[in-house]
């Protein structure tokens, strides 16, 4: 898996390790889903393209992942694809993706842990020559 | 003799403070109340993050932290810090996600032995009552956003209207379970999208609602006062402003991070964005925060109105016969304008309590005329397995913390390491084997909640009743408890 969790005092911290910034985004997403939900199997019944911008890739990620927490909370729509469109680094951080969705309304989904939100909790991308890591911390 | 942990030097200045002197930017020193044998709980993040908040601008006294302490974002868990509103920041970081996440102790006029032949039974019908768990929604009708408007800006006098509850309860809840300032035009849509449907709900994680019976009395005096007695059957609750908060807070992080280099304020964690309590910025999360406060308030008064109705209905009993009153509410999670002893002078701060309880002395004027002679009710929830504690506000609080106290046992365990310590354990038999009854939505929550991942609140809670912050009344312990 290109995620894993590191130990945490209280919440729960998310690691994620791929070749490029644009390849850590689904890995991310898949870790996330893996905490808020139980299921693993999905339909997708429904597709939104999202433009997300930012100063940095960690406040991309994190506002990505605190977008579709937003969307699972209130709408009960949990992405289970994400195609990235567009992504560029400069000359600020920006993403289009067509990101599918399916429905807890319509397919039974169980929900695992109630996430307050992504937080920027000593959120830096690091590169170890090969690849690049970003830890983020869920605020359970 | 000066203790060093990870770099960082703590001077003892009496049994249960440790000081870390000024540097890197620091504005004021911090200060810790810990007892000498909890220290060994301490890794040096949370040190560093005291640290950290004394960098803040406007500063007043000492970046505090109680002794249930442990990292949080920006401010540690148990942090308090008051800024000089004419110069000083408001920090969303200083106040968390759940915003005015705390605990109310309703009282009854009932002995453990009234309900001990029902308590299975009561336990699953409040359990079927309230809604509890991963986004838990519906206890009431589905809020119009006209009642969402009312419930940010009025706070508890709404959920009285609605028929949940009684003057009293608003008399004896923090702030009067309204704080004047909020204005939901400063709320965000995606804050009231959130925070729509989840009134009345008590959520996951470490919310609870706790059916307890009072174990031991340490001031008789205050204890009559407050109207607890030996075997008395109470009931707390723990939760806060739900998805709502969570929102505002995010909201916030991100806005205020653009006010900070707006204002060219240098901070060492971005956790701690921030604007000056006077700006525009300030003043918006200011208003949006209280709008959450009052939410969370007018939550905590339906849960607990839900749960009289539960304790009556079961239990075949009249009004007259269950006496229910709330004791106390408190928020654990808050900022607040208020006047303190600054250099030998009055100021008007802004207190920043993470993870850390109000704790006001005798003849306060914010405290209800019943709590005039006693100070107020302190509430400190442990583990579920264990015990909690009610105290009393001191004047000592008054000078040196602001007015505030710790707010409950502090996490000893990972999330993750719970899990692995409850494997092939019976934890639902264990605590029945204690007397305790356990309904939750799932076994993780219960592992992750367990007794062994908390300190001990009865030592957190020494240090504070020691430092002479808090004066220890009464102790609780639980007989049955409702999670996420």
């Amino acid at each position: 898996m290109p995620f894993d969790f590191i130990d945490h005092p209280a919440d729960i911290a998310l690691h994620a390790f791929n070749t490029s910034y644009s390849n850590l985004l689904p890995d991310f997403i898949q870790g996330w889903r893996s905490v808020a939900v139980e299921s693993t199997k999905f339909n997708s019944v429904l597709t939104q393209i999202i433009k997300w911008e930012a100063e940095s890739f960690e406040e991309l990620a994190i506002n990505m992942l605190n977008d579709l927490n937003f969307f699972l909370d209130t709408r009960g729509q949990i992405c289970v694809e994400f195609t990235i469109m567009q992504f560029h680094t400069t000359p600020i951080f920006s993403l289009e993706a067509a990101v599918q969705f399916d429905d807890n309304t319509m397919h039974d989904i169980v929900r695992k842990q109630e996430i307050k939100a992504i937080t920027f909790h000593d959120a830096a991308v690091q590169f170890d020559g090969k690849n690049y890591h970003l830890k983020l911390v869920l605020d359970i | 003799m000066p203790l060093t942990i990870k770099g960082i030097t703590l001077q003892q200045i009496t049994e249960c403070v440790w000081e870390i002197a000024p540097e890197k930017g620091m504005r004021v020193p911090g200060r810790v109340y810990i007892s000498p044998e909890m220290l060994s709980g301490i890794n040096g993040e949370e040190l560093k993050q005291v640290m950290n908040v004394a960098c803040l601008p406007g500063i007043v006294n000492y970046s505090l932290a109680m002794p249930d302490i442990h990292w949080g974002y920006g401010f540690p868990i148990g942090g308090v810090a008051a800024t000089r509103v004419s110069d000083g920041v408001i920090s969303p970081g200083g106040v968390g996600y759940d915003i005015n996440c705390g605990v109310r102790l309703a009282l009854t006029g009932l002995n453990y032995t009234d309900i001990q032949p029902k308590l299975e039974q009561l336990i699953k019908n409040l359990y079927n009552a309230i809604p509890t768990g991963v986004g838990a929604r519906g206890a009431i009708s589905k809020l119009q956003l006209n009642d969402l408007k009312k419930v940010s800006e009025t706070g508890v006098s709404w959920a009285l209207e609605q028929g949940f509850g009684t003057q009293n309860d608003k008399e004896c809840t923090e702030e009067f379970g309204c704080m004047k300032e909020a204005d939901f035009s400063a709320v965000s849509q995606k804050a009231k999208e959130r925070g729509i449907d989840q009134l009345g709900t008590l959520g996951s994680g470490n919310h609870f609602l706790e059916i307890e019976v009072v174990r031991e009395i340490y001031d008789e005096e205050i204890a009559r006062s407050y109207g607890l007695f030996k075997g008395q059957v109470v009931v707390q609750i723990h939760t806060g402003s739900r998805g709502f908060g969570y929102q505002i807070c995010d909201d916030f992080v991100k806005q205020l991070g653009e006010a900070t280099k707006k204002y060219k304020i240098d901070l060492p964690d971005r956790q701690l964005a921030c604007a000056p309590v006077d700006s525009e910025e300030g003043e918006l999360y200011f208003r949006s925060m209280a709008s959450a406060a009052n939410f969370a308030w007018t939550n905590r008064q339906i849960i607990m109105e839900l749960a009289k109705r539960e304790f009556l209905k079961t239990l075949h009993l009249q009004q007259s016969d269950l006496r229910f009153r709330l004791l106390y509410d408190v928020s654990h999670n808050i900022a607040k304008i208020e006047k303190h002893l600054v250099d030998g002078k009055i100021e008007s701060v802004c207190v920043h309590r993470k993870g850390a309880t109000r704790a006001f002395a005798p003849g306060h004027p914010d405290l209800p005329n019943m709590y005039q002679l006693t100070g107020q009710p302190v509430l400190i929830p442990g583990d579920m397995g264990r015990y909690s504690f009610v105290c009393a506000g001191t004047q000592s609080a008054m000078e040196a913390t602001f007015g505030s106290s710790c707010h409950g046992a502090g996490r000893l365990m990972s999330r993750s390491m719970a899990l692995t310590a409850a494997k092939g354990r019976n934890l639902i038999g264990e605590l029945r084997e204690k007397g305790i009854i356990i309904q939750a939505k799932g076994n993780d929550t219960i592992a992750e909640e367990m007794p062994g991942v908390y300190k001990d609140v009865a030592s957190v809670v020494d240090v504070m009743h020691r430092s002479g912050i808090i004066r220890k009344v009464a102790k609780l312990r639980p007989l049955g408890v409702i999670k996420g």
